[in-house]
C-alpha cells in the first residue's frame, strides 16, 4: 500500500494503516527531535506526542509532502517543550568540580571502557555538532537541521517550519554561519577532508 | 587578504551552494567568485560545515512508537464532548425560563385570583339577599326597627372584586367588611327573620324600596354560598340555616373563604408540584451533563 492508501486508511480510523506511517517516519522524527532538545529521553516523548498528535489531527492533513507535515508537528512539539523548559528551568545534571562549577566534559557520561576509538572520535564530533545547534537561536536551529541534517529542500523546509521561502533561505544561511565560527572550537574532531579553514 | 563578508554575500552563497539562486544571480555571483578570493574561501567554509552536519550520524529511535488504541482512546469522548455540553446550555436556559415563569407565578398567587372570582360569586346572592331583605322588611312594616342603613360607600362593587390581580382586592375588602360584619351582626337576627319570611311562588327581588340599605358580603358570604340558603322566589321550601347570633367573630374575607370554600386549597396542591419537578430535573440535568462535558474535555488533554 503506498502513502497515500495509508493516509486515505488512517484518516478512516484504520490505525493499522497509520502505524505502518509511524514505522516509516519515526527514525526521521526522532532524528528531529533528538537534534532540537539534544537529548533521548525527551526526544522520545516528542516524538510520541507528536504521532499521537498527528493521528488526532490527520484532517487537517491537505496533501502536500507528508514528510514535511510529520516534521513540522514534530518541531512544534520541540518548541512547546523548548518554551516550557524555560519557564521551568532544570537544575544540571552535570558533575560539579570542588569549586561548585560544572565539569565542562562532554562525555563525562560515557563508558569509556566499551567505546573503540574511532567510535569515541565520532561520538565526540557528534556531541560537539549538537553543541554548537544547541548554541544557535531556535529558529535557525530548526531550519538547519531540517536542509542540512534531515536533507529536505527549501520548499519542503518552508512547507515544515510554515514560513516563506525567502525566510529559510535567510535562517539557513545565518545559522551556517555561526555553525561554521562554533566549530572552528572542534577542528581536532572533525576529519581532515572536513577540517575549516585549513589554509591559516 | 581578508574579504569582509556581508550578510547579504553568505545568504547569497548559502543559496548558491543548494542551488537555489536565480540564474541571473548565479552568474553574477560567479563573477564575482573568480575575482575575489575571500568570497571563494566563504564559500569552500559553508560547503564544509554543510559536509560536516550531512555526516552527522542519524541515531535511530530507541523504540517503535506505533500507536494503540489507548493511547488514541479519547476519540468517542471528544465528539460526546460538545453535545454534552450543548445539552447542559440548553438545559440551563430552560431552567431559568421555568424559574423565571414559577417567581411571577408566586408573586400574583393563586388566592387573589381565585379569591376574588368566589367574593364576586358570594356577592351577587348577598345583594340579591339584601334586595329581598328591603322589599321583605318594607313589607312588613319592620323597616322603622332596623338599625341605621349602611353607607352606600361601603359596599364592594362586584367589578372590584373581579379585579384579580395583587393583593388590593383581598386587604381592602377586609377593612370595609370588617365594619359591616359587626353592623350585620346586630341585624342578624332580622337576616334569619328574613330568610324564614320568603313565600314560595314570590319572588324575593323586589328592589329595594329603602334605597339607603345596601350590605356587604363578609358574614353572609359564609352563608350564603351555601346551596341551600340562596334566596331565590322559586325555592318553595327554604332551608334554614342557623346562624349563631350571639358570637359572630370578625373575620376578614380571606379567614371565612378559606374556612369555607375547598377550592383554593386544592389550586394550590395542583399548581406548584409541576413546576418543582422541573425545576429539579432541569437542574440535575445541567449540572449532570456539564461536569461529564469537563471531565471529558479534561481526560482528552491529558
Amino acid at each position: 500500500m503506498d502513502e497515500a492508501a495509508l493516509i486515505r486508511a488512517a484518516r478512516s480510523n484504520d490505525l493499522d494503516a497509520f502505524n505502518r506511517l509511524v514505522m516509516a517516519y519515526q527514525d526521521l522524527i526522532y532524528n528531529q527531535a533528538y537534534r532540537m532538545l539534544g537529548e533521548g529521553d525527551s526526544a522520545a516523548d516528542a516524538t510520541q506526542e507528536a504521532f499521537i498528535s498527528a493521528y488526532k489531527n490527520l484532517r487537517a492533513y491537505r496533501g502536500g509532502s507528508f514528510r514535511a507535515w510529520m516534521l513540522r508537528i514534530v518541531t512544534n512539539v520541540c518548541y512547546d517543550e523548548l518554551r516550557r523548559r524555560q519557564r521551568r528551568p532544570t537544575t544540571s545534571l552535570e558533575p560539579l568540580d570542588d569549586a561548585g562549577e560544572e565539569i565542562e566534559s562532554p562525555h563525562w557520561i560515557a563508558d569509556p571502557g566499551e567505546l573503540p576509538e574511532d567510535k569515541f572520535d565520532r561520538t565526540e564530533l557528534s556531541n560537539a555538532i549538537q553543541h554548537c545547534l544547541e548554541e544557535l537561536p531556535v529558529d535557525f536551529r530548526a531550519a538547519v537541521i531540517l536542509v542540512d541534517v534531515q536533507g529536505l529542500d527549501y520548499s519542503e523546509a518552508a512547507e515544515a517550519i510554515g514560513k516563506p521561502l525567502g525566510t529559510v533561505k535567510s535562517r539557513l544561511a545565518r545559522a551556517r554561519m555561526r555553525l561554521r565560527d562554533c566549530l572552528q572550537g572542534f577542528r581536532e574532531l572533525i576529519p581532515a577532508g572536513f577540517r575549516l579553514r585549513e589554509e591559516y | 587578504m581578508k574579504t569582509r563578508i556581508s550578510p547579504r554575500d553568505w545568504e547569497q552563497l548559502s543559496a548558491y551552494l543548494d542551488r537555489q539562486l536565480k540564474p541571473s544571480e548565479r552568474s553574477r555571483l560567479e563573477a564575482r567568485l573568480q575575482v575575489d578570493p575571500g568570497l571563494r574561501t566563504a564559500l569552500e567554509e559553508l560547503r564544509r560545515t554543510r559536509a560536516v552536519l550531512r555526516s552527522t550520524p542519524q541515531p535511530r529511535a530507541p523504540r517503535k512508537f506505533t500507536l494503540t488504541p489507548e493511547m488514541v482512546g479519547a476519540r468517542p469522548a471528544r465528539r460526546l464532548a460538545p453535545a454534552l455540553g450543548f445539552v447542559s446550555a440548553l438545559a440551563s436556559i430552560a431552567l431559568i425560563f421555568v424559574l423565571i415563569g414559577d417567581i411571577f407565578g408566586r408573586t400574583a398567587p393563586a388566592a387573589p385570583v381565585a379569591a376574588p372570582q368566589l367574593a364576586a360569586k358570594a356577592i351577587r346572592p348577598t345583594e340579591a339577599a339584601v334586595e329581598a331583605f328591603n322589599a321583605t322588611s318594607v313589607e312588613q312594616g319592620i323597616t322603622e326597627s332596623l338599625p341605621p342603613p349602611i353607607p352606600t360607600d361601603m359596599v364592594v362593587p362586584p367589578a372590584q372584586a373581579q379585579l384579580g390581580a395583587g393583593a388590593a382586592p383581598t386587604e381592602a375588602p377586609a377593612s370595609i367588611s370588617t365594619a359591616v360584619t359587626e353592623t350585620l351582626a346586630e341585624r342578624t337576627g332580622m337576616a334569619q327573620r328574613i330568610r324564614e319570611t320568603p313565600t314560595p311562588g314570590e319572588p324575593a327581588t323586589i328592589g329595594p324600596i329603602s334605597p339607603g340599605i345596601n350590605v356587604t358580603p363578609t358574614v353572609p358570604i359564609a352563608v350564603l354560598v351555601a346551596p341551600t340558603i340562596t334566596p331565590t322566589a322559586t325555592s318553595p321550601a327554604p332551608t334554614e340555616t342557623p346562624i349563631p347570633q350571639t358570637s359572630l367573630p370578625l373575620q376578614t374575607d380571606r379567614q371565612v373563604l378559606s374556612k369555607q370554600v375547598p377550592e383554593t386549597p386544592q389550586l394550590v396542591k395542583e399548581g406548584l408540584p409541576t413546576p418543582r419537578i422541573l425545576e429539579v430535573f432541569l437542574a440535575v440535568l445541567a449540572l449532570g451533563t456539564g461536569l461529564a462535558a469537563i471531565l471529558l474535555r479534561r481526560g482528552i488533554s491529558r
